[in-house]
This record gives structure tokens, C-alpha cells and sequence, in this order.
């Protein structure tokens, strides 16, 4: 009997843990306004690593070499193996970025297995980018020592100004644009500072009676 | 009640709740799971909920068998062959750095498949070789323990679960990593 009763208790306590289950299932998908399933705030933030910089002793590869032309350019890094990615995957390849970022914006994915990698830029549409397929993430860890997915890189003039991590393209692109036109008028007010010093110095003094 | 009792009992209770635990998550919600052994794997044919929800039955059986006292020889050894699997998972969750939260102990749980999977694999392993190596039949008057202390910890492991999901911390070992927005990325496989 009392072997029953414990077996008795034991269901009981099973219902329990599948009445938890179901409210753990639905607080995952009710966001805090209780609205339904609530998207997650944009945000974009400096990454804050030292570790991540430029080594020029590593070549770039042949697949990024339009990319790297440009100016200044954002190099948005993906993995396959990485949830938030396969968002920002689709955000790229719906949003019409090809188009807006006129080939300024490229796409680095690190996988363990390159067919996947081909798999997954074909299923997205990434191919519309300058892309690379970065076997184990070696090239990557090696040339930036980066570890990290999902990263936008900013590059200007062939140096990497600063890394971000975010979970939407809107606001990375943004941070990128914006960040190339303050460089842009910081560079213009430089230049129109030094020429005034240079015109200051060069006019004539007053003559001395 | 045998020597070997004093340790198999609360052991086999530990199992059974923990195994219960998971088995409601994965019958509840198996896409987490799901998404998780697609990642690992590669293969969609290892990531159906029916795959999942198979997986939690199994566990269901042999949380039920460890407590019964015929089965429990039996769920002993499927319990090893089941924390290897578990284990075995871990290892190459960590070691491909995958980043989908395993969904092991429900949607609430945001631990990929790593350090905590390969921890409770042994964790079973111990006890599945421990009940098998000492095979001692309980006495009739402690026969009820097991279902009762597996219960009791089922409760409390709901419990504590359920508080940690209302103060917004995430239940599992330290040191997971995840790949989910507002917390730190982490690069998969490289």
C-alpha cells in the first residue's frame, strides 16, 4: 500500500513538474508587455576587447580583396554554429542591404563545415556580398583574434576603427555611417584649421611706426 | 535495508527526479532540444519534436524503472548507456561551440550542450555502474523510499526552477555560454 502511495505521489509530482514545463514554455514566449511573442530590444555596443585588433602579417584572402578597396567598409562576421546569427543571416538577405550598402558591407562565416557554410549563404541570399567562408574560424582568430559571432568590424582606410557587438543590422549600419561621417568631418575640420593657421601666419604684420 | 541501500537509494531518487525534470521539458517543449541537435549534428532527421519527445519518454521509462524494484537492474544499465549519450553530447556541444541553448531542462534553461550535459552524464554513469555493482535487492520495508524521495525532489527541483525563472536568473551550472541577444555572443566551431 504504501508503495502505491509513493508511486501515487511520484505522478503527482510529475504533473507538477509538466505544469512547470508549460509555464516556463510560455514565459519564453511572452515578452514582458505580455503582448505575445516580444522582439528583443535592438542594440549595437563596442565590443571593449584589446585582444581584438588588426595583424597585418596575416593576409587577407582573394575573396575579400573588393571589400577591402573600399574606403571604409563594415565586415559583419557570422558563424553557422550560432543562433543569433541565422537572425542576422535573414535580416541581410530580406532587407535589401546588398543594395543599400553598395558593396561596403561584407560577410565573414566561420564554420566547421564548409558545405553547410555554402548551404547557408545560398539559403540567405548572401552571396549578393562580398563573402568568405571561414573554415574553424582560423583566419579570423588568426588576423583579429576575434572569438566572437555575431561581430560588425569597421574598417577605414585598411584599419579596423572599432568592433561591435549588436543583434540587429539597423543599428550597426547606422553606428557605421555615422561613425564614417564623423571621422569624415573631423578630417574636413583638421583640414580647414590647418589652412587657417597657414593663412594667419602668412599674411603681413602690422608695420610698426 | 542492505549497506549498499543507503547510497542507491537517495542515488536512484536523485536520478529519477532528475530525469523526470527533464523528460516534462522535452515533453512540454521539444524545440529547443530540437534546434540544438540540429546544430550539433547537421542532420534534420535528429532534430524532429518527435525525436525529442522520444528521447523524454525514454527517460520517463527509465526513471520509473531505476524506482521499481524488478526494473531496476535493467534501468541501471540503460541509465549508463544514457549519461554516456548525455555525455558524449556535452563533449561535442563544448567542442564545436555550439551556441543554441540545449533546452534540457526546458525553455527556461539557456545552457547550450556542454560542461552541465557532461556533468550529469557522469552523473548518471555512477549511479547506473554503482547500481549494477552492488545489485543489492531492497527490503520490502524500504521500497516506497525511492518513489517518495524522487517526489520530494522532483518538488523542490520545480520549485527552485520556478523561482529563478521569476527573478529573471537563469537556472544551470555557471559558466554556459550562449548565443541569445543581450547576452555575450560566442564564435560556433572557430
Amino acid at each position: 500500500m504504501l508503495i502505491l502511495f509513493a508511486f501515487v505521489l511520484l505522478i503527482l509530482a510529475g504533473a507538477v513538474g509538466m505544469l512547470y514545463a508549460m509555464c516556463a514554455e510560455l514565459a519564453s514566449r511572452v515578452g514582458a508587455g505580455g503582448t505575445g511573442t516580444a522582439e528583443p530590444t535592438r542594440y549595437v555596443r563596442p565590443l571593449g576587447r584589446s585582444t581584438v585588433f588588426l595583424r597585418d602579417s596575416v593576409p587577407w584572402p582573394a575573396q575579400l580583396a573588393d571589400l577591402r578597396a573600399q574606403p571604409d567598409f563594415l565586415l559583419v562576421v557570422l558563424s553557422t554554429s550560432c543562433s543569433s546569427c541565422n537572425t542576422i543571416m535573414e535580416q541581410l538577405g530580406t532587407g535589401g542591404w546588398a543594395d543599400r550598402a553598395a558593396g561596403r558591407l561584407g560577410v565573414l562565416m566561420s564554420t566547421p563545415d564548409p558545405q553547410v557554410a555554402a548551404d547557408t549563404i545560398g539559403k540567405y541570399g548572401l552571396d549578393a556580398f562580398p563573402h568568405y567562408v571561414d573554415f574553424n574560424g582560423d583566419w579570423v582568430t588568426a588576423a583579429l583574434g576575434l572569438s566572437l559571432s555575431p561581430v560588425g568590424l569597421v574598417f577605414r582606410h585598411g584599419l579596423l576603427e572599432e568592433s561591435y557587438v549588436f543583434n540587429h543590422v539597423d543599428p550597426l549600419w547606422t553606428t557605421f555611417t555615422e561613425v564614417m561621417e564623423w571621422e569624415t568631418h573631423t578630417q574636413q575640420n583638421g583640414a580647414r584649421q590647418v589652412d587657417s593657421a597657414a593663412a594667419a601666419s602668412s599674411a603681413p604684420s602690422a608695420q610698426v611706426v | 535495508m542492505p549497506a549498499s541501500g543507503w547510497f542507491t537509494v537517495p542515488a536512484d531518487a536523485i536520478a529519477a527526479a532528475i530525469l523526470l525534470f527533464a523528460a516534462c521539458a522535452k515533453l512540454v517543449a521539444p524545440n529547443a532540444l530540437a534546434r540544438s541537435l540540429e546544430q550539433l549534428t547537421g542532420r534534420p532527421a535528429f532534430s524532429g519534436r518527435a525525436t525529442v519527445r522520444l528521447i523524454g519518454a525514454a527517460e520517463v521509462l527509465i526513471a520509473f524503472g531505476l524506482l521499481l524494484e524488478p526494473s531496476r537492474l535493467v534501468a541501471s544499465g540503460l541509465l549508463c548507456l544514457l549519461g554516456l549519450s548525455f555525455a558524449a553530447l556535452g563533449g561535442i556541444g563544448r567542442a564545436r561551440k555550439v551556441n543554441e541553448p540545449c533546452g534540457c531542462f526546458g525553455a527556461s534553461s539557456q545552457q547550450p550542450l556542454g560542461m552541465q550535459n557532461i556533468v550529469f552524464g557522469l552523473l548518471f554513469l555512477v549511479i547506473g555502474v554503482a547500481n549494477l555493482a552492488t545489485a543489492d535487492r531492497l527490503t520490502d520495508d524500504v521500497r516506497a523510499a525511492p518513489p517518495l524521495l524522487a517526489a520530494g525532489l522532483l518538488c523542490v527541483a520545480c520549485a527552485a526552477a520556478g523561482r529563478s525563472l521569476l527573478s529573471g536568473r537563469q537556472p544551470g551550472l555557471a559558466g554556459g555560454r550562449s548565443g541569445l541577444a543581450g547576452r555575450q555572443p560566442e564564435l560556433g566551431a572557430g
